[in-house]
Order: C-alpha cells, then structure tokens, then sequence
C-alpha cells in the first residue's frame, strides 16, 4: 500500500490543520508507513481482505445513513448509528475530493466495543490502507471492526 | 517574465458585466476578490474545499490534476475550473454566478448567543460595517472563526435564520460538529459582544414565486433557511397552502416549536408538524413518529402538485428526494439545501 507520492512530509499533511482538529495520527509515534504496514499485516494475520472489510463497512454505513440516526442492527449485538453535519471536509492528501461530514458510529451492546467511521476516513482505508494512527478520533482497529462486522468468530 | 508582456491581464466577466484587471498569474480568487468580487472559499485557495467554482469561456485550458476530484465529468466539459487554480498568462473571460456581484464582507457583533437544543447554537450578529445586508430567504453566509488553542481561522457556512426584512443583523444556528474547528470557536470560545466577520449572501435556495402549496421538510439546524423563508412569507401575506415538517430523533433535538406553531395563525394554511423517529414511548410525546419520509406521506399523500423545499442532511435530503418522486412531484419542483 503507497501513500501518494508528492506527499514528502507526511507527518505534516496527517497532523492536525484547518480542516481537521486532531489530525490523523491521533497520539501514534509510529510513521504513516509504519501505521498502514501494520494493519495490513493485522488484517493478513486475520485473514480478511481490505477490500472486503471496506465492503461490509460501506454497505452497514449506508444501512445506518437510510435509518436517519436511528440504530441498525449490523452483526450479533452490533448496532450502528449515522450522525452527519454540514458540510464537507477534504482528504489530506491533495487532489483526492471533499467527503461528506459525518460519522457512523459503530457500537457492541455486550462489550461496549466502539468505533466510527467517516466517509473520509473509509476512504483512507480503502485507498490508502490507512486506519489513522491509535489516539485519533476515527482511528480504526482492523481486527475489531472485522470482528463486529460479522467476519470473524468472537 | 517576458520583457513584452504586461504585468496585468484583462478579466471579462459575464460577458462584459464587468471588466476587471489583475497580476498576470494571480489566482482569479484572489484577484476578484482584489476587486470586491468574493468567490466562496473554505480552504484559503489549496484547491481543497471546491467551493469557489468559474467557468472559464476562453481561453479554455483543461483543469489540473488537483482540481479533477473536485469536478463532475458536467462540469469540466462545461469549462468550469477552480478560481484558485486558474492564474491567467493573458487576458481571459470567465463567467460567474450572478450572485457573486452582490456578495459582501461584512463586520458585526454578536448581540445575543444562546443554546436552542443541547447542541445547537443561536447566534444573533448586529452588522456594524456595513450596516445592513441584502439577501433573500433561504442564503447562507460564510462566517470566518478566529484563531483558538493553537487553531488556525477557519471558514464555515451558515443558512441566515433571520427574514430578509431585518436588514440590520442576521441570526446563524450552529450545530456543534463533532471535534468541530469552528463550532469549538463558535460553542467554547465567542462571548456576546464579540466582533464576527463574514462574507455573504451566498446560494440559490429560495421560494419560488409560484402559487403551488408548499411542502417543507427540515432537520436541525435546517430549520434556519426555512425559518426565514416562513417569517418572510408572513410578511408578504402569502396564502398558499404550507406543510411544514420538522424532524428529529427525539424530545431534546426540536426546538422552536412554539414560535413555529404560532404561524398556524398568522398564515392562512399552515400546518406545522414536528416528527420524532427515535422517542421512548412513555415520554409524553403525542406528536408524529417514525421517519420523517413516512410521516410526510401520511400527511400528504399526493405530493404531485406541491413544491418542496427540504434542508437537512444529506441522509435526509436523500430519502426525501427518493420519495417525493416516487409519489408524483416533478423533480424541478423539488428545492433543497443539502449540507454537503
């Protein structure tokens, strides 16, 4: 998985800027780089394909955006809830568009397990490999979210 | 720089509406706006927001790899390019949206700020330079924050909440985004008294001089378009038929609901309807539930000779759209602000 080429100083462009308060690397002392090779490595350890998780969380974020802010059932005790706001917000990666603001909150009833995704941040997953680094807002943990979206056994 | 070459370029705009002159190789969002023409702008001129769209009539160029995510396939074969990308060599004639000629910076004060839900802000901005604006219901404003805990300014959009007849301030609702740059400014930071810059009017959403009923759905803080229109309405002493629908997931989303019921009287067919989809039962609502796309079509079963004028969500501006056409309103009578 490449991060774009012109962007030189990733850091920078994943840090907190006007268009996003925390950033993308959230408190990670680990490289953009870094970041992406281990969750890829988490998810082939796992054996679920990128793509198919982005998949299953595109289609249970569409599923929650129909439901106007009201939960959906996703997987055995897994619900999720679509917020979204005005507006747009851009990639930090130039040329890549604006995404809708907005998140789909992903939650375990049983556990308490949490998570959300972003139109923007799905989109980093799905282009980039990039889950964001740990301490960000939409950081996203490969083997959790595979696990309550249905794709690996508790 | 060639020795023969002018250090100025002309700009035709709108085909001659006006001509302005401006640094060979500037940006046209910045050199209209060296000349009072103000292109929305959210991102400073990084080609990252999109916002501040010119269709470029000649000399036409193709739009750069930077500009191509921002742009539909319609767009790029109509000639539109992003203002801050486009930084003319020579002379060049653009076209604009006629309502950039009217758009202002303005200076204000903030007169009043008070929470309407738990998260959602009314603002009330008393303008002080210039004194007055002219807009029409259903324009937004692009408010500027100002710098916070290590936070740069920041640019936003705000549908004006105020009728167009108050000339002398405008009232913003402001919905507190999640780790928001502005609504942290906006919700923890601005006090009463503060001084607030925006530019504006911006947008095209507006009522239709038409007599055909009306049909209005809103959520959050998509109410503010449709609360100008209503209290211009008021004003002009319309009498179509108006149905207003409000919806949210429970008790403490609404707000306004009394001043919004008290139009029933001052309109001669208005109807308001608040809609919640998410309230406890036992929780002492007797008003509408479900989703607000169902609770529209039990009110107003053929939609086929209404007007509709929705803002809101995406999610809920999508849903309405799907269903109005589905059950007979034309799509050109379907007006929307969406928040995207």
């Amino acid at each position: 998985m490449k991060l774009p080429p012109h962007a030189t100083d990733l850091r920078k462009l994943l840090g907190p800027s006007r268009f996003s308060a925390d950033g993308f690397l959230g408190s990670d002392k680990r490289s953009p780089e870094d970041i992406i090779h281990d969750d890829i490595a988490t998810l082939a350890r796992v054996g679920i394909d990128k793509s198919r998780l982005v998949e299953a969380l595109r289609t249970a974020c569409a599923a929650a955006e129909r439901a106007l802010g009201r939960p959906v059932p996703i997987a055995a005790r897994v619900s999720a809830v679509s917020r979204d706001w005005r507006g747009r917000t851009p990639s930090p990666f130039p040329g890549e568009g604006t995404f809708a603001k907005g998140e789909t909150i992903f939650s375990n009833d049983t556990t308490g397990a949490s998570f959300s995704v972003s139109p923007l941040s799905l989109h980093l997953i799905d282009k980039h490999g990039f889950f964001q680094g740990r301490g960000s807002p939409y950081r996203v943990e490969p083997e959790v979210a595979a696990r309550m979206m249905g794709m690996l056994r508790s | 720089m060639d020795s023969g070459q002018s250090a100025t370029v002309t700009v035709d705009i709108n085909n001659g509406r006006a001509k302005i002159q401006i640094r060979r190789g500037t940006s046209l969002l910045a050199g209209l706006a060296r000349n009072g023409l103000f292109l929305p702008s959210a991102c400073g001129g990084n080609a990252r927001c999109g916002y501040c769209k010119i269709k470029v009539i000649a000399p036409s160029a193709p739009p750069s790899d930077r500009e191509l995510p921002l742009l539909s396939k319609d767009e790029i074969s109509a000639g539109t390019r992003l203002g801050c990308q486009t930084k003319p060599l020579g002379d060049i004639a653009i076209e604009i949206p006629p309502e950039i000629f009217f758009i202002k910076r303005f200076s204000g004060r903030v007169t009043r700020k008070a929470l309407l839900t738990y998260d959602t802000l009314g603002l009330n901005i008393e303008l002080t330079n210039p004194k007055s604006i002219e807009f029409t219901a259903g324009q937004y404003v692009q408010v500027k924050s100002m710098p916070y805990d290590g936070r740069d300014a920041v640019l936003r959009d705000f549908s004006i909440a105020s009728p167009p007849f108050e000339k002398s301030f405008v009232d913003l609702m402001i919905r507190r985004t999640k780790n928001g740059i502005f609504t942290g400014w906006a919700f923890d930071h601005l006090k009463e008294g503060d001084s607030v810059s925006f530019s504006g009017p911006y947008g095209t959403f507006r009522t239709s001089e038409t007599d055909a009923p009306m049909l209005m759905v809103c959520g959050s803080t998509g109410l503010a378009p449709i609360w100008s229109m209503l209290q211009d309405l008021v004003r002009k002493e319309c009498r179509r038929s108006i149905r207003c629908f409000f919806g949210a997931l429970t008790q403490k989303d609404l707000f306004m609901l009394e001043e919004l019921s008290r139009l029933e009287s001052s309109l001669p067919d208005f109807r308001f309807i608040p809609a919640l989809s998410n309230e406890p039962e036992g929780n002492g609502w007797t008003g509408e539930r479900g989703l607000i796309t169902d609770v529209v079509r039990r009110h107003v079963p053929d939609c086929s000779g209404f007007e509709a004028y929705l803002c809101g969500s995406p999610g809920m501006i999508n849903a309405c759209v799907a269903v109005l056409t589905q059950y007979g309103m034309p799509a050109e009578n379907i007006f929307f602000d969406k928040f995207a």
